[in-house]
């Protein structure tokens, strides 16, 4: 009996007492699940405005982005300042499945999940009646995103696997096959046409902006036609392999693509909100500077600061206690491509081109561009020295200098006579109103519309403070012909324009003169002082680049081939 | 086949030791060989009882279980801070790795049978292994399904348990330990002096040259420079400074006072202990502080173990362990120090300029000097307390041998680092052509001295930050003998283990485990142990998630059959093996739930607000489980000639399963990161063999040798790998963790050797353009190009071995023991900025290595490639070029004591009086060249050689 009690009286305090009978929590509830975030209570979308944010957070970004250099450092026009830098790859063969410095692919697909499940969500959350579009709008905005990403995954690769709006899962069967690229572009432009009536209208409120505008949908469907009825993705693929030449472009040329580019390009144009900024060298500047302005549609929204006034400026200025990096030396052959300020080449007689003071009387846009010997800046008294000894390049064995004589100037805020720097708008642009022009001129003198042609080139030349010279023809001669005015935008015009802003290296691409252009010694600039105050210039070779035919499509990343087996490999990777 | 190799590799590791052994003969003069009366014990061989998790202890004779253990007297032989330290080399099996030798944080990382086995401090889960020595009664190593079964879900990695000591009846003892010790660094990465630098940095620079004309030739020393860096005879312009000379003391400073108490009465026993220790760093200090800059740790302690018997039945036990601990480094930290000398050349500037300020320039802003004495201080301060309570009534009323007993624990740990640091300020001294001296503006931006106190998740000293855990258990047991043959143990209990870390929820265990015996005659034993129980963390209806583990053991004492009995040269001879599950419980943080995570906050606006932004984070998996582990293990056991040799060999085969991976076959077009999952199976085995030999008492002279070795094999079984091209690139079947990479060749002798690269099977990654000098790797796949199709396993084919030798004799009052301790097929990755040249662009340091470089007078005798600026994409990538065999043996411990006669201790009113002197890590015989230390081998804080004095006097 008494065994019994005992034995009785253990079970039961084992039993009573071990799971202990506390209320407790048992699941955070500090953490956002889906039904916090798209709440259907909430008529403000607190969180799901906070989703929609993050998805902003997937546009690429720009400026020195690989490793620290810019995309351009690989297209001919500037190289890194420093050795051995992943940028160097693009030009020294180094390029792998594995080894890419700009490989983009996770950061689309990443981006194209969030979005997805934006859409999927976003209508649980409730409309205010007083904002009855708030809804279209986002998910408009979205969608614009999502089809920005694709077109970076387009020009890199060529057609990639399109998710559409499905959300994937552990269990969904990832096996996914490429899309064409045909069927890409086809998706791409039928998104911007859906949601481009849909996007916020312009004029864009001051607290808005860097939201997606109307316009940035145009001006999308305008790039990625351009790209489209250009010689390399209209039938000029190099591939062999049929199965892959549809993947990486459209099979057979077909000039009327280049219809697609005037149309669109027409249509912005037309919407009469956007405009170059005018006034001269300070108006090329401050497109960049400014953070709101005509011209520009759509750019990355970054905070205020001068990280890359310490990045790029040259090494000779120390301001805050750092040490600028003058991380990118653009190429001698660039400060060529510069006319005069009479529009004129200065290999031209009537130029007005100078060899003993090869930097006065230039396009204007050269001092905004490039950091030359005697450049003014931050008050320096002779401006900037990148003569041999000049503190800008002391050749001193603890100082990383320009390889060139240059330093890339543009993008920063005009600090000639300001002791310091100060924080400053650094946006990074996307699309402005001076690329659709030179698109529509492009496409325009592929149509055989010359003269058309010439007429957008002089609006950008007027606006950069060339000269017009005899019968306002800004130095662009009377006459020319279809090849010759697209070797002059090829050469000058756009890749001036639009320098460091990512355009040349995929535009040497599709115009398909990578293979001239990326096969060359690049050169610089050394410059002697001589004991007289005046300067001895000399052009010297600084490095030998090359490219290889692979290298007009970026390998996908081996990664994704081996885990995904339908996944095509592009050409040569 | 396995088992030749592994005979092989025991031969020699066997000639290994013996060798050391003789040499350390040699070196210690010759040994008398005398009778010795009295013997020094092999701690190993004490079979007294097993401890088991959860304060079962068992006798030897009613387990299947094969354990292992050291106890104090071997434990305070080394004056280490953390008692993990003192375990190396000690236990089969059981590997210890130092990462770094910084005081305060140079605790050791266990492996066991290739896994991280739990820590237990007197049979409970807890991780506070910073403590005294002379405490610790015993430390052992639970390597088995059987030892570790009542852990249940956190059994599968083994487990080392910790057990203090507990007072026992007799007349009070009285100890008092005093050592002094100083530690010196074990080795120290070698710069290149500025001469040499200069004159490397220039040849690099014209090996750059040559692929890439015109690379920066601003980077290149003029023949002045050199001639200066030579002569010495511009300090300020062309200084030469080791900065490890510069800023590293030759010694440091280690105390240690320890006082205990212990005795008991018929009711009541007590071990009392009180502790401090004083480690000292290895850095300068400066009287221009009017507080410590060094680098130091220091500790306090006290341990109160009480049992009392309340009454006949009732017995009740307080166990209080407390401990401050004061950790102190410069205000740069000193990681930031150590790291500072990786990318500080000789030459990179002047200490002090000649107004006393510190030195620098544009590229070199953080003067060294400066951070080590100017940089103020940073503290990690941590108070710890450990108090376990328990109650056991004996209920023999009810049925002889039945107990029940209920025990609390409580954990609670805070560790702050309060940061006092401040900005060094340095200036660039100039000398104009006038000769007019000038200091540059200030390097740094001044601001105040920082003033903060952070006491935040898992940091801090004892990795713990805010840490409370609290314990319950209530047991049960009965242990009876029939008829003096049948003899049953029979534990029950029941126990929730819930520890809260920082803000996150508690995580708790819970559940039931038992344990049963049965021995007949102490020749046949059965047993049976299992656990079910499971943590919180998971999807369930109630959020805990169980498991069942069983254990199953079988073991016959062959010593106590009739036919062995007569054999009396046989003292013991046991056989024993056991199977079963165990779980291992790692649910990260209720990964389950699908969260939202706060991610960058983009801007928009023209006034450039931030914007708060919400995204998916990593893919949920609700379907988390344990990861779950069969476990067999076969052990042997003997101990012949009056006990004078004994052995045990252990063979044991795991199968992890459901081990949480990322999937293998895991693409980016899913859109986000993908969870751990429960789909890894490996696999690991190995044997572990212990082998000792001690001489029976007879004269002044006794002496023993114990030799122990792990040997440890392990296989993937399952990774969801994608399929690869080519067989040698599967890392299933491989080793776990199996290095993968390219196979060197040498280097390329001259041009022509670039240019039959091709036809040789070998070359440069695919687009590096190879001159002279460069590694050439293998082409594995003969398709001419060198990229991951050729990357093929690399480093050790065979098991992983670890061992350990101690041998030590006594002569009077005079002993002295040895403890080695090595590893083999074992290898290192010497990399990035403390072993290449010239990284961060160009400015890192360089070393004594690079002066074997390759040039083109030094081709054939070359060994280390050309030099190179910055990153070198085929020379520096990994290959067996850098993956080295790092195979080593270390005398690790050698002990010099003498216990003065008992006549002159009585006169002194003692009961004995012990004067000892040990060393650590005091010489290292390695395959890794260069000086290099095969466990700190990057530049880290070094491990230290230790030579410590002391005595100990009892009362």
């Amino acid at each position: 009996m008494k065994k019994t009690i005992y034995i009785s009286f253990l079970f039961f305090f084992m039993i009573t007492v071990m799971p202990s009978c506390k209320k407790v929590e048992n699941q955070p509830r500090d953490l956002n699940t889906l039904d916090l975030v798209f709440d259907s209570q909430d008529l403000n979308a607190t969180l799901a405005q906070q989703f929609l944010n993050n998805i902003y957070n997937y546009l690429p970004t720009g400026f020195n982005r690989i490793s620290g250099d810019f995309l351009d450092a690989a297209s001919g026009d500037a190289i890194s300042s420093l050795a051995n830098t992943p940028i160097s790859y693009y030009n020294n063969g180094l390029v792998s499945s594995t080894t890419n410095p700009d490989g983009y692919f996770s950061n689309s697909y990443n981006g194209i999940h969030q979005i997805n499940i934006f859409l999927a969500n976003i209508d649980k959350v409730p409309v205010p009646t007083a904002n009855p579009t708030r809804t279209i709008t986002w998910k408009a905005e979205a969608r614009f995103i999502r089809a920005f990403l694709y077109f970076e995954l387009l020009k890199r690769y060529g057609g990639v696997p399109l998710i559409g709006d499905k959300i994937n899962g552990l269990n969904d069967n990832l096996q996914l096959s490429r899309n064409t690229f045909a069927e890409c572009v086809t998706y791409i432009t039928t998104e911007c046409d859906a949601v481009k009536g849909q996007l916020n209208l312009e004029p864009i409120s001051a607290t808005n902006l860097g939201r997606i505008p109307r316009g940035a949908a145009i001006a999308l469907k305008n790039r990625l036609y351009l790209y489209a009825a250009s010689p390399l993705f209209n039938g000029g693929g190099f591939e062999s392999d049929a199965t892959l030449k549809v993947l990486t472009g459209y099979p057979n040329n077909d000039p009327t693509r280049w219809q697609n580019v005037i149309a669109s390009a027409e249509e912005l144009i037309n919407l009469g909100v956007y405009s170059l900024v005018q006034s001269g060298n300070a108006g090329y500047v401050n497109i960049f500077s400014q953070k709101q302005n005509s011209e520009v549609i759509l750019a990355k929204q970054q905070i205020n600061d001068f990280t890359l006034e310490t990045v790029n400026a040259p090494v000779g200025y120390t301001v805050n206690n750092t040490q600028s990096a003058g991380r990118t030396s653009p190429t001698q052959d660039f400060v060529e491509a510069f006319p005069t300020i009479s529009g004129l080449p200065i290999t031209d007689p009537l130029s007005g081109y100078n060899a003993a003071a090869p930097y006065s009387n230039r396009d204007p846009r050269f001092n905004a561009i490039i950091f030359y010997n005697g450049s003014a800046w931050l008050n320096r008294s002779g401006g900037v020295q990148t003569f041999d000894g000049g503190l800008d390049r002391p050749n001193i064995t603890s100082v990383n200098q320009t390889k060139t004589g240059y330093y890339l100037r543009k993008f920063l805020a005009d600090n000639s006579t300001s002791s310091s720097y100060s924080a400053q708008s650094h946006n990074f642009v996307y699309f402005r109103y001076a690329e659709i022009l030179l698109n529509y001129a492009e496409a325009l003198n592929e149509v055989g519309r010359t003269e058309d042609a010439v007429q957008q080139l002089i609006l950008i030349r007027k606006r950069a403070g060339i000269q017009a010279g005899s019968g306002s023809r800004y130095g662009i001669a009377t006459g020319v012909n279809q090849a010759g005015l697209r070797t002059l935008m090829q050469q000058v015009d756009r890749r001036i324009e639009l320098s460091f802003e990512e355009h040349r290296f995929w535009d040497l691409r599709r115009w398909k003169i990578a293979p001239t252009e990326l096969n060359k010694t690049l050169r610089g600039i050394q410059i002697t002082k001589n004991a007289n105050g005046t300067y001895t210039y000399q052009t010297v070779p600084v490095t030998t680049i090359t490219f290889q035919e692979k290298l007009y499509h970026m390998p996908i990343p081996y990664n994704e081939t081996v885990t995904d087996a339908n996944l095509k490999q592009n050409s040569g990777w | 086949m396995r088992n030749k190799s592994l005979l092989k590799e025991i031969a020699i590791i066997i000639s290994i030791c013996a060798s050391s052994l003789i040499a350390v003969a040699q070196k210690k003069g010759k040994i008398v060989v005398k009778n010795d009366s009295s013997l020094t014990k092999i701690d190993p061989l004490i079979l007294n009882k097993v401890n088991f998790p959860l304060n079962i202890a068992v006798l030897p004779e009613n387990t299947t279980s094969s354990t292992q253990a050291v106890y104090t007297s071997s434990l305070v032989k080394q004056p280490v801070s953390n008692v993990l330290n003192a375990l190396t080399g000690r236990l089969a099996g059981l590997n210890t790795q130092q990462i770094t030798g910084q005081p305060g944080f140079d605790g050791v990382v266990l492996s066991l049978r290739g896994r991280t086995p739990i820590v237990l401090i007197d049979g409970i889960p807890r991780q506070l292994t910073s403590t005294d020595l002379e405490g610790i009664e015993s430390v052992t190593v639970l390597k088995d399904a059987m030892a570790t079964a009542m852990l249940g879900v956190r059994g599968a990695n083994g487990a080392v348990l910790i057990t203090t000591k507990n007072g026992v009846r007799g007349v009070q003892q009285i100890s008092l330990t005093v050592q002094s010790a100083f530690q010196k660094p074990l080795s120290l990465l070698k710069p290149l002096n500025s001469f040499d630098y200069a004159t490397l940095r220039n040849e690099a620079v014209a090996n750059e040259l040559r692929v890439n004309p015109n690379f920066n030739t601003g980077l290149r020393f003029s023949d002045a420079d050199l001639t200066a860096y030579q002569s010495h005879s511009d300090p300020v312009g062309h200084p030469d400074v080791n900065w490890y000379n510069q800023i590293l003391k030759s010694s440091a400073p280690l105390n240690r006072y320890s006082l205990n108490v212990s005795g008991g009465n018929k009711t009541v026993r007590y071990f009392t202990e009180v502790e401090h220790l004083y480690q000292d760093g290895l850095l300068k200090t400066s009287d221009i502080n009017t507080y410590n800059t060094n680098q130091y740790f220091s500790r306090y302690l006290i341990r109160s173990n009480v049992d009392i018997d309340i009454t006949k039945n009732v017995s009740a036990g307080i166990h209080v362990f407390g401990s401050i601990a004061n950790e102190n480094e410069p205000g740069v930290t000193t990681a930031t120090l150590f790291n500072s000398f990786l990318t500080t050349p000789n030459n990179a500037y002047n200490i002090y300029n000649a107004n006393g300020s510190y030195g620098g320039n544009t590229t070199f802003r953080n003067n060294l000097q400066g951070q080590a004495f100017s940089s103020g201080y940073q503290q990690n301060y941590s108070r710890n307390l450990i108090a376990d309570f328990y109650v056991k009534r004996t209920l023999d009323e009810v049925t002889p041998g039945l107990y029940v007993k209920a025990s609390v624990a409580y954990t609670s740990s805070l560790s702050e680092n309060i940061n006092r640091s401040k900005p060094v300020i340095a200036y660039q001294q100039t000398i104009s052509n006038t000769g007019d001296v000038s200091y540059g503006p200030a390097l740094t931006p001044t601001s105040a001295q920082i003033n903060t106190n952070l006491i935040s998740g898992t940091t801090g000293l004892d990795g713990l930050g805010q840490f409370r855990q609290n314990y319950f258990e209530l047991s049960t047991g009965w242990n009876r003998t029939f008829n003096n043959a049948h003899d049953f143990n029979v534990a029950v209990l029941a126990n929730s283990d819930s520890k809260s870390d920082g803000a996150n929820l508690p995580y708790t265990i819970q559940g039931i485990s038992a344990r049963a015996s049965y021995t007949y005659k102490k020749k046949y034993i059965a047993e049976f142990a299992e656990a079910y129980n499971g943590s919180n963390y998971y999807l369930t209806d109630n959020h805990f998630k169980y498991g069942f583990f069983p254990v199953f053991g079988l073991a016959w004492n062959i010593a106590n059959e009739d036919f062995i009995q007569r054999l009396s040269w046989v003292n013991t001879l046991k056989l024993s093996a056991n199977f079963g599950r165990t779980g291992n419980d790692n649910p990260g943080y209720f990964v389950y739930l699908q969260r939202y995570n706060n991610a960058a906050a983009p801007y928009f606006g023209t006034s450039n607000g931030a914007n708060t932004s919400l995204a998916e984070g990593t893919l949920a998996n609700p379907n988390i489980t344990y990861e779950k582990a069969d476990k067999f293990n076969i052990s042997l056991q003997a101990s012949v000639l009056n006990n004078r040799l004994g052995f045990t060999v252990d063979y044991y085969y795991n199968k992890f399963s459901d081990l949480l991976i990322q999937r293998g076959q895991n693409t980016s077009l899913i859109g986000n990161s993908y969870p751990n999952e429960n789909i890894g199976r490996n696999q690991y085995s190995g044997m572990e063999f212990q082998l000792s030999w001690q001489n029976p008492k007879s004269g002044d002279f006794s002496y023993y040798a114990s030799f122990n070795a792990g040997f440890q094999q392990s296989k993937v079984l399952y990774a969801n790998e994608v399929a690869q091209p080519y067989d040698y690139m599967q890392r299933t079947g491989q080793k776990v963790g199996q290095a993968f990479g390219y196979v060197a060749e040498g280097f390329f002798q001259d041009q022509a050797d670039v240019n039959n690269a091709k036809q040789n099977g070998v070359g440069v990654v695919t687009g590096y353009i190879a001159q002279p000098g460069d590694i050439k790797y293998q082409d594995q796949n003969k398709d001419g190009l060198i990229n991951q199709f050729d990357q093929v396993p690399i480093g050790p084919k065979g098991p992983y071995i670890t061992y350990g030798a101690d041998l030590g004799f006594k002569y009077k009052n005079f002993d002295m023991s040895f403890l080695f301790q090595g590893a083999a097929n074992y290898n290192v990755y010497l990399n990035g900025n403390s072993y290449w040249e010239f990284q961060n662009n160009g400015f890192g340091q360089a070393y004594e290595q690079q002066l074997g470089r390759f040039t083109s007078t030094n081709t054939a005798g070359a060994t280390y490639p050309r030099l190179s600026i910055g990153n070198n994409s085929n020379n520096q990538t990994f290959s067996t070029f850098w993956y080295r065999k790092a195979d080593f043996i270390r005398l690790k411990n050698l002990q010099v004591a003498y216990t003065l006669p008992i006549k002159y201790a009585k006169a002194v009113k003692l009961s004995s009086v012990k004067l000892f002197a040990n060393g650590v890590n005091l010489f290292t015989v390695t395959s890794l060249k260069g000086g290099l230390d095969p466990e700190v081998y990057n530049g880290l804080y070094p491990i230290q050689r230790v030579f410590n004095f002391g005595i100990t006097a009892k009362l």
